[in-house]
């Protein structure tokens, strides 16, 4: 059919200029390819640059795209006006998107207004302002002597878990307190540095990192371990290397692999990866 | 603790409808809408409300402080209000607070409203924000896991586990097509579980896009008197009889090599347990579960209802959980169906109220509903579960 | 644990940021308030015949009574009166002007409720209450209420 409601591929893009928000646009740099198969379907290639925006009809195939939205006419309509959630579509096999996906949760609702349909044929329809905005607070946050243990130890290549006087297990990044038996946990050990996997999540969708706005590139691999010397109940994680995703199975031994250069941080930290 | 005071029943219930498209309304309107649709279910107005209660997520909608705003619409003005928010059981923890409040003696009525409008903020972004900022930020990206498929698969089989995730979703979505207003109706029908399974995206491991709850917006509201004030304003007010809240320690460790007992199993045994109920799967005439995922939804079930082995994927197998079912699970939806996070837990016990009143419309069960069960969930493994009956005269419990 | 000077040797402070991007639907209501700034430069306020107030900014309904607003509009001059101000004199990246300048609370002519807004065109020294004020509308639009971009004294 190629159309949802009346409403048709061509009133989509027609009305792209109008509700353009180009304030939402700055700093924002995206070629979005759209390949709408179906009737009324056709190529566009919308490039968002410098607060503007330039659609382009284009015959054969696309180019220099950073993302392509490919969808059947219907469903393309029916997520424009809101029918159904892209989500849906997707899940239904009727759209996909290959590239950059951050676009349609980032970006697109920003520098468009939602489509909403003429009422009583042909007349402007009613318009609803929509804002988008990206309240940015900077944090500074205080490790404390637990977790500043812990984060400088990474500088040595070390973890620092600590220990419950009374129960005797370890928490793996330390805390001050055992919540179980409410007594501070003021004897730290060394843990690790291997530890075993206990379960693994393969992540093929990548939620975007809201301190960055970027998507960790798919398909990545969390695991849940015990590091040796932690008590059993003492899962700690980090990201398994890309090559081992493959191979990783639950019981397998694995080791930390440490940045070059450490400055007792986060960021010391780079993976874990198989230990044969 | 001790004994309840004095008996609460549930006078009104206002839902507005779930969408992802609510663009036409702000958030003080849509908070209106469910008031107004509340008060009038119940028959009162807002002279008769002694206090109100508002809670959604913290920060979803990158409003501080929304209950503020939302006087415009809530009809707190010049009203005592109070501010719940307890993360994924935020709704749930709004019914509780409520039984609590006019059980107390404080309050005669109490107004309740969860919602949220995951459109004008960020969910992910919320989430992640509560992990603590020194470590687990950074690592955390998102609330999903493929965790609880390979731990059900583990158990049972790739083949079995996936089909009747896959039969479970299903189920959901048949409910929800009877639902006038659930968010997500997708039409979806049993001969499709071998189609699904194959094309469905995957997000992580075995959990797939069909199998995720809804992101949607909405608002629910819910009216709550003293048994002399519910008895006088309502023909069938529905009673709450009893409710949990746990929230343990043990959770922080489920991914080690000893995995503690769930919340959810802690809170079954303790509730039914002192409420003299040795096989909930006889008593209860509905359940109302708050299920994130097909997947949890699915092992949620063994840990709810106290069952052993594969009990749970036989009752699914064996379609006791449908409408029609032996014990029908959600007939609403689910969490699967519509999902405005702050509204989501106290849906349940909105939906399950409906039941037993006889009131739910299109997705009414069929036999007398006098007793039923609803859950909240929240993403730190935290519980909440209720209990509603039809009829007062159930045993008192000493809370211990 | 009380911190003793021993202790401290472990910490530090590590900086961070939340940067959420978000949206905020104006509604139909708002939609129409802010679209009669921004084409027609005018104010619209909405009236409740039960509590006889005109409520600027409209809302859908009165949030005392209940009453349904959205079909009773008032058309409102450009022209009202300050009904309280601050002046201020700190600079923040999130605030709209340099410090110092006033912000006031503006009551227009015909409305029952005051919205903030900012006042240019007089000293701080020389602000009072009661001021005569004047809507001076935006060259561009935001699709805000900055698209009136300050009052002046009439």
């Amino acid at each position: 059919m190629g159309e949802y409601d009346g409403v048709k591929v061509e009133n989509i893009f027609n009305t792209m200029e109008k509700r353009f928000i180009s304030l939402g646009a700055l700093g924002v740099d995206a070629v979005i390819g759209y390949k709408i198969t179906g009737d009324h379907g056709g190529t566009w290639k919308l490039t968002i640059s410098d607060g503007t925006m330039d659609l382009q009809v284009v015959q054969g195939a696309l180019e220099g795209c950073t993302t392509e939205i490919i969808a059947d006419a219907e469903a393309f309509v029916g997520v424009n006006v809101g029918k159904f959630s892209v989500a849906d579509a997707m899940a239904g096999g009727r759209l996909s998107i290959e590239g950059d996906a951050t676009v349609i949760g980032n970006i697109l609702p920003k520098i468009f207004l939602p489509f909403i349909e003429d009422i009583a044929g042909g007349e402007q329809g009613e318009e609803l302002i929509c804002l988008s905005c990206v309240p940015t607070i900077r944090q500074r946050f205080a490790t404390g002597p637990v977790m500043g243990k812990w984060l400088k130890g990474l500088g040595e290549k070390k973890f620092y878990a600590n220990r419950c006087p009374k129960c005797g297990r370890t928490q793996t990044p330390p805390r001050e307190i055992c919540a179980d038996c409410r007594v501070r946990c003021t004897e730290f050990a060394q843990v690790g540095p291997g530890g075993t996997v206990t379960l693994i999540d393969k992540v093929m969708f990548a939620s975007p990192d809201p301190l960055t706005g970027k998507v960790r590139s798919t398909p990545y691999a969390m695991i849940f371990m015990v590091l040796d010397g932690c008590t059993p109940g003492d899962s700690f994680s980090h990201e398994l290397k890309r090559s081992d995703i493959d191979r990783i199975q639950s019981g397998m031994k694995v080791r930390p692999v440490w940045a070059e250069e450490r400055t007792g941080g986060y960021n010391d930290l780079l993976y874990f990866e198989i230990d044969q | 603790m001790g004994k309840r005071n004095r008996n609460v029943g549930i006078i009104g219930i206002g839902q507005t409808e779930y969408s992802s498209h609510k663009e036409d309304q702000n958030q003080p309107e849509m908070v209106n809408q469910a008031v107004r649709r509340g008060l009038a279910d119940a028959g009162i107005g807002l002279d008769q409300v002694d206090c109100i209660i508002h809670g959604n997520m913290e920060l979803f909608e990158m409003v501080h402080q929304p209950d503020m705003w939302h006087v415009l619409g809530s009809g707190a003005y010049g009203k005592e209000q109070l501010r719940i928010t307890t993360g994924g059981t935020t709704g749930a923890t709004l019914v509780c607070a409520a039984d609590n409040l006019v059980a107390s003696g404080v309050y005669d009525v109490v107004m309740a409203i969860g919602l949220e409008k995951l459109q004008e903020g960020n969910t992910t972004g919320g989430i992640t924000n509560m992990a603590d900022p020194l470590w687990f930020r950074n690592l955390q990206t998102g609330a999903l896991s493929g965790t609880a498929a390979s731990k059900v698969i583990d158990e049972f089989g790739a083949d079995r586990s996936k089909r009747a995730a896959m039969n479970y979703r299903i189920t959901m979505d048949k409910h929800a097509c009877l639902n006038p207003r659930a968010h997500r109706r997708l039409g979806l029908e049993y001969d499709q579980i071998e189609s699904l399974m194959a094309s469905s995206p995957r997000l992580v491991g075995e959990l797939q896009l069909i199998h995720m709850c809804s992101q949607s917006d909405g608002a629910c509201v819910m009216i709550f008197a003293s048994e002399e004030k519910a008895k006088a304003l309502s023909d069938k007010p529905v009673w709450i009889r009893d409710h949990i809240t746990v929230h343990r320690e043990e959770s922080y460790n489920i991914y080690g090599l000893e995995v503690p007992e769930t919340t959810h199993h802690y809170a079954a045994q303790a509730l039914f347990k002192r409420n003299g109920i040795p096989n909930p799967l006889e008593y209860f005439d509905v359940f109302e579960m708050y299920d994130p995922s097909a997947w949890w939804g699915l092992d949620w079930i063994r840990e709810f209802l106290l069952l052993e082995d594969d009990e749970h994927l036989k009752l699914m197998e064996e379609g006791a959980l449908k409408m029609d079912g032996k014990l029908p699970l959600n007939p609403s939806g689910g969490v699967t169906a519509s999902n405005p996070i702050g509204a989501t837990a106290m849906l349940r016990a909105a939906e399950a109220a409906l039941q037993v009143r006889g009131d739910a419309g299109g997705h009414q069960i069929q036999k007398d509903v006098k007793h039923a069960l609803a859950s909240g969930f929240g993403g730190t493994m935290w519980t909440v579960l209720i209990m509603l009956e039809k009829e007062l005269g159930w045993q008192e419990v000493d809370h211990g | 644990m009380t911190i003793c000077k021993e202790t401290k040797k472990d910490c530090f402070v590590v900086e961070g940021k939340m940067s959420l991007p978000n949206q905020y639907f104006a509604g139909r209501v708002g939609s129409k308030f802010i679209i009669s700034l921004r084409d027609a430069h005018r104010i619209l306020g909405v009236k409740c015949t039960t509590c006889n107030k005109v409520f600027v900014p409209p809302r859908e309904y009165c949030e005392r009574c209940m009453e349904k607003l959205d079909e009773q509009w008032v058309e409102l001059g450009d022209e009202g009166m300050v009904t309280n101000y601050t002046v201020v004199l700190y600079n923040d990246r999130h605030l709209p002007r340099q410090a110092p300048y006033i912000l006031a609370m503006i009551k227009i002519d015909g409305a029952d409720t005051p919205f903030p807004h900012i006042v240019e065109g007089i000293d701080a020294g020389e602000m009072k209450t009661g001021l005569r004020v004047r809507a001076v509308y935006a060259e561009k639009t935001t699709h805000t209420i900055r698209d009136i971009d300050h009052f002046e004294p009439v």
